[in-house]
Order: C-alpha cells, then structure tokens, then sequence
C-alpha cells in the first residue's frame, strides 16, 4: 500500500536544511505547537530576536491563508469550524537566511486572485509597499472569517523580496499554490 | 458593571477592563484565526463602560505580538477611544513595544498617525 520511504524524506529536509514541516489540517493548536517550536529552535540557535518575531509572523500569515483559501477543508473537532489543510514549514535557505515555505490546493479562481495580490506586491517598492500596507489597513473592515486583506502586505514587509511563488495545475482543475518567503538575518544594527 | 477579565491562551491576550482602577491592559499574544471573537466582546464591554460615569479610561496595550487581523481591530479599538475622548471622556493610552521590536513600534506609530487621540509609545523591558 505505502510505497514511499522515509529515507527519502530524511534526505529531502536535509539536503535543503529544512528544519521543521507540517502537512495537514493547519489548526490553532498546531500552529501554536509549531509557534512554539520554532521559536525554541531559533532562540536556541542564537537567532536574533527579531529575526524570530519576522520567522514567526510569516508563519501565522501564511498560515492564516491556508486557513481561508485551501480548498481542501476538513471540519475541526476543535472550534467545530472549517480549518483548511495545506503543508507549512520552515529552513535555512543559506546561512542568514531562512525560508518560510507554505503550499495548499484552490481553486483555479482563487489561484488568479492570489497571483494578481502576489504580482502586486512584488512590484511595489519598499516605500510604495508600506503606503499601501497603510491604506489597507485604513480602509475596508475586516471580513466574517477574520481576513483584514494584510496578511500578504504583512509578509512582503517583512522579508527580502521578491516573494518567490508558483502555480501547479492539478488534473481536477485546481492549483496547487506554494509560495517561498525569505527573511535575512541582519546585522545588530540594521 | 463587573470587572471584565478573560485569560491569555497561546493565541490570544490577556485582557482585564477594570471599572473600579479605570484602566484597560490588553497582554500577552493576540493572533487568533478570527480577531473579531477577542475584540468584540471588548468593544461591547467598553461601551458599557463608557455609558458609566466615569471620566477617565487608561489604556495600557502589552502586546508581545499580533497578527494582522487583530491589528485592524486594534484600529476599531482605538477609533472606539477616539470617540470617547471626543465625548469629553479623558482617554490615555500607552503602546508598549518590547525592547528593540523596531517593527512593532512602526506598526503602533502607522495605526495612529492619522489619529487625534493622545498616546504614547513606549519601550518596555520586562
């Protein structure tokens, strides 16, 4: 029936220095587990604090998009609410830098939506990038399920960019979304 | 009206609206799926403690970290304050940012720059 191996997988996080990965229904207690973990890990490491706030931030925004855009859904015993399902993680993508990666299935629609904000984001400057942080978060209320439209503004602002992402389409007409985040240790006084 | 209290978890802060001291401390993590479930009921505490006769609220905002979503309804939070001050309510608020969180001192200065209300933005080094 299983015809994969785990040595595989070993090798995979491994050879790319991925420290930690998730793959399921992305809960408030696993993200919390995971919070927690990488901020043990990263402070263990001697990372800068703020370089583990900025890890950590990422995490939950791109978590917090699983969460509203999977379209693979399962219902949480936990808050008896939808929670969606998709694969979050995190590794050193070089030595001062570290990568927040985060993939899940949508749909063909929302994989355009999700492009056109990316394509956005990634052309604006730095200074463009916080007025228009600024504006969302002046205009426009935040929706029923909690989006406030600032979680992608969130992560640009605080990683290197542009954000790295990609669509793969998938035989049912559905994408599968993944996107790579990076964030540079900076000097001290940086 | 009762004390308002409700207990940190992992995702979300610490919250205590106390009529008798007149003061309002929100500490701790706020990064919930859903802001709205933290804040709302805050918001309704609050106009109830607005229509007291009370003159003064302090406001002191712990926070280690928060998410976007709670940002916004910190923003709600604030206009909510502004219009208690507007209402001749005496309003001060405090924005603490823990040593060296440059980022979160930027995110307090770009939620109330456009803001009448008095505040003050402090480092905190507990």
């Amino acid at each position: 029936m299983f015809s994969f191996d785990v040595h595989s997988i070993y090798r995979l996080m491994r050879d790319n220095h991925i420290q930690f990965s998730y793959k399921g229904p992305i809960t408030r207690d696993v993200l919390a587990s995971l919070g927690d973990a990488i901020k043990e890990k990263l402070h263990r490491d001697d990372c800068d604090a703020k370089v583990v706030r900025r890890v950590f931030s990422i995490l939950v925004e791109s978590a917090h998009n699983i969460f509203k855009y999977s379209s693979e859904q399962v219902l949480s015993e936990e808050t008896q609410k939808s929670t969606g399902i998709g694969l979050i993680g995190i590794g050193k993508h070089a030595a001062d830098t570290f990568v927040v990666f985060s993939g899940n299935i949508v749909s063909s629609e929302e994989a355009e939506d999700i492009k056109q904000r990316l394509e956005l984001i990634n052309s604006l400057s730095r200074e463009e990038l916080k007025q228009s942080y600024k504006t969302q978060l002046k205009s426009g209320t935040v929706s029923a399920n909690g989006g406030a439209g600032l979680g992608l503004y969130e992560v640009a602002r605080k990683s290197e960019r542009p954000i790295d992402f990609s669509f793969t389409d998938l035989d049912n007409g559905n994408k599968f979304f993944e996107m790579k985040v990076y964030v540079k240790v900076e000097d001290q006084n940086g | 009206m009762d004390k308002y209290e409700v207990m940190a978890t992992k995702t979300t802060p610490y919250i205590l609206l106390d009529p008798q001291s007149g003061e309002l401390l929100l500490a701790g993590e706020s990064w919930p799926e859903n802001a709205m479930d933290v804040f709302h009921p805050l918001f309704e505490k609050l106009d109830e403690y607005f229509a007291l006769d009370k003159e003064q609220l302090r406001v002191e905002v712990k926070l280690d970290y928060h998410n976007t979503s709670s940002q916004k309804l910190m923003r709600e939070l604030i206009f909510r304050l502004q219009h208690a001050q507007d209402s001749d309510k005496n309003v001060i608020l405090n924005l603490y940012y823990l040593d060296g969180d440059t980022d979160m001192m930027e995110d307090w200065e770009e939620l109330m720059d456009d803001m009448s209300l008095d505040y003050h933005i402090l480092e905190r080094t507990d």
